[in-house]
C-alpha cells in the first residue's frame, strides 16, 4: 500500500511537471501605435491627413518583404509618413510604382532607414497604385529566445480639397 | 512489481516530454495570423517566401472629396433614409449599411449640409454600437462636438476623420479586417450611387472618376472572396459586385480603344448605375 502511494505520488507530480514544465516564449514587443500615429499626424501638415495603416511585424530567422498597395487618384497630391519607432530593430523603407514581380527596370522613388521618413507625390506621378515595401532583415535564429515584435505605422493623407 | 513501477516511470516520462517546450514553426498558420495587423488583408500563403502584399482602402472622405472636386452637387432624395438603421438583421448587413451612411455623412458634410450629417452620425453611433464597435463613440463626444460645430465645415471634416480614425483603431485592435472591406463594400456602392446620380453637365468629370473607381472594386472584391463570414445578403453583394466587374472590364476595352484607361460611354455609365441601383437596394432592404 505505501507503494502503492507512493507511485501515484511519483506519477502525479511527473503529470502536473509536464503541463506546468513547458517554458513560455518570451516576446519583445516595441509597438507603441498611438505615439506612432500621433508623430504621423502632426507631420502630416499642411496635407489633409487620411488614415493610418498600421502592420504588425515579427522578425525571423529569414528575411521578409511586406508590401503596402495604396490606391492614387488621377490629379490628386498625396504624402505619405511612414513610422517605424516600434520595431526593435531596424528595417529598410523602399518606394515603388510597380508591384513586386512586375519591377524589371523599375525606379525605386524612395529609400529610407529613418525612424520616421515621408514622401509626396504629385499629378507628375501617373500610377494609379504605390507600393511600399517594408525590407525586414532575418535576424539569429535565438536572441536569448526572445521574439522580437512591434509595428510601423504609416500614415497618408492628400492636398486639402 | 518492479515492472509495474517501471512502466509507471516510463509512461510519466512520455508525458514530460509531450508537454515540453514548443517549438517554433515558422510555417504555421497561426505565426502569420499574430503578424496581421489592420489593414492586412490579403496575404500570400505560400510557405517560407517571407512576402505579403496588403492592399488598403481609400476613406470615405477621400472618395466623396474626389467626387465633389469633380464637379458633383448636391442633390436633395439621393441619399439613404435614416429610419430604419437599427432594422438590419445580422452584423455583416449592418456593416455593410454603415458604409452607405459613411457615404452619406460624407456627402452632407462636403455640401454643407450639416443637419442632415448629424443625422447620419446618429446612425452610424446606433450600428458601430450593435456591431460590437461601441468603443468608437466612448468617451468622445463626438455627437456634441458635431453640434457645437454645426456651421464649420473644416471642424466637422476634422471630426469625420476623426470618427474613422476611431474606427479603423477599433478594427486593428480587435483584428477585425474582414469587417473593415465589408463597411467599405457599402460605402463603396454609395459613393458610386451618388456619383452616377449626379446630372450630367459640361465641364464635369464625374463620369471619369466612376471608372476610376472601378479599379478599386476589384481590390474589395478581392478581399471580400477571401473572407469567411457569410450572409445572404453579403453573399448576393458579393456575387453582384463580381458580375460588375466582368461588366467593366468589357466596356473599358470598348470605351478605350482596346486599353485601360477612364473614358466611359454615356449609355455604360447609366448601365453602371442601375447595376448598383440593384446593389444598393438590396444592401438597404430589411
Amino acid at each position: 500500500m505505501k507503494s502503492l502511494t507512493s507511485f501515484a505520488l511519483i506519477f502525479i507530480a511527473f503529470t502536473l511537471l509536464s503541463f506546468t514544465g513547458g517554458k513560455k516564449e518570451k516576446e519583445n514587443d516595441t509597438c507603441k501605435r498611438d505615439e506612432s500615429a500621433a508623430a504621423v499626424k502632426k507631420e502630416m501638415v499642411p496635407f489633409r491627413f487620411e488614415k493610418t495603416t498600421t502592420t504588425h511585424i515579427i522578425f525571423k530567422h529569414y528575411d521578409q518583404v511586406k508590401t503596402i498597395a495604396a490606391p492614387l487618384f488621377f490629379d490628386n497630391k498625396y504624402k505619405f509618413i511612414v513610422n517605424t519607432e516600434g520595431l526593435p530593430k531596424d528595417i529598410k523603407v523602399q518606394v515603388y510604382d510597380k508591384p513586386r514581380g512586375m519591377r524589371d527596370g523599375a525606379k525605386m522613388i524612395a529609400e529610407s532607414s529613418e525612424k520616421q521618413f515621408s514622401f509626396e507625390l504629385d499629378e507628375e506621378y501617373l500610377s494609379n497604385r504605390v507600393y511600399i515595401d517594408y525590407v525586414i532583415p532575418a535576424i539569429e535564429e535565438t536572441e536569448d529566445g526572445i521574439l522580437q515584435k512591434g509595428c510601423v505605422v504609416m500614415g497618408s493623407g492628400y492636398e486639402n480639397l | 512489481m518492479r515492472i509495474e513501477l517501471l512502466a509507471l516511470f516510463l509512461a510519466s516520462a512520455m508525458l514530460v516530454a509531450c508537454g515540453g517546450e514548443k517549438k517554433e514553426n515558422p510555417d504555421i498558420s497561426t505565426e502569420i495570423e499574430e503578424s496581421m495587423g489592420d489593414e492586412e488583408l490579403d496575404i500570400d500563403l505560400e510557405e517560407d517566401q517571407g512576402y505579403e502584399e496588403v492592399f488598403i482602402l481609400p476613406s470615405p472622405l477621400q472618395i466623396g472629396s474626389i467626387f465633389k472636386n469633380a464637379g458633383l452637387k448636391y442633390q436633395e432624395g439621393v441619399v439613404a433614409a435614416t429610419d430604419n438603421s437599427t432594422a438590419f438583421p445580422t452584423t455583416n448587413d449592418k456593416a455593410l449599411a454603415l458604409g452607405i451612411y459613411f457615404a452619406d455623412m460624407t456627402y452632407c458634410v462636403l455640401n454643407n449640409q450639416t443637419q442632415e450629417a448629424k443625422e447620419y452620425l446618429k446612425n452610424i453611433k446606433d450600428l458601430t454600437d450593435a456591431i460590437g464597435m461601441s468603443a468608437v463613440f466612448e468617451g468622445s463626444n463626438l455627437l456634441d462636438r458635431f453640434e457645437q460645430n454645426l456651421g464649420n465645415q473644416d471642424s466637422i471634416l476634422t471630426l469625420l476623420i476623426d470618427v474613422q480614425d476611431r474606427v479603423d483603431m477599433h478594427i486593428h485592435e480587435n483584428s477585425q479586417d474582414e469587417l473593415e472591406a465589408i463597411i467599405f463594400a457599402g460605402g463603396w456602392v454609395e459613393g458610386m450611387h451618388l456619383g452616377a446620380s449626379s446630372p450630367k453637365e459640361e465641364g464635369n468629370s464625374v463620369d471619369a472618376r466612376i471608372a476610376e473607381q472601378m479599379t478599386i472594386l476589384e481590390n474589395v472584391v478581392g478581399l471580400l472572396n477571401r473572407s469567411d463570414r457569410s450572409s445572404e445578403k453579403l453573399d448576393s453583394v458579393k456575387n453582384s459586385l463580381n458580375e460588375l466587374i466582368k461588366y467593366y472590364d468589357q466596356i473599358e476595352v470598348e470605351d478605350n480603344g482596346g486599353r485601360r484607361g477612364f473614358r466611359i460611354a454615356d449609355e455604360h455609365v447609366s448601365e453602371i448605375a442601375k447595376k448598383v441601383e440593384v446593389i444598393r437596394g438590396a444592401i438597404l432592404a430589411v
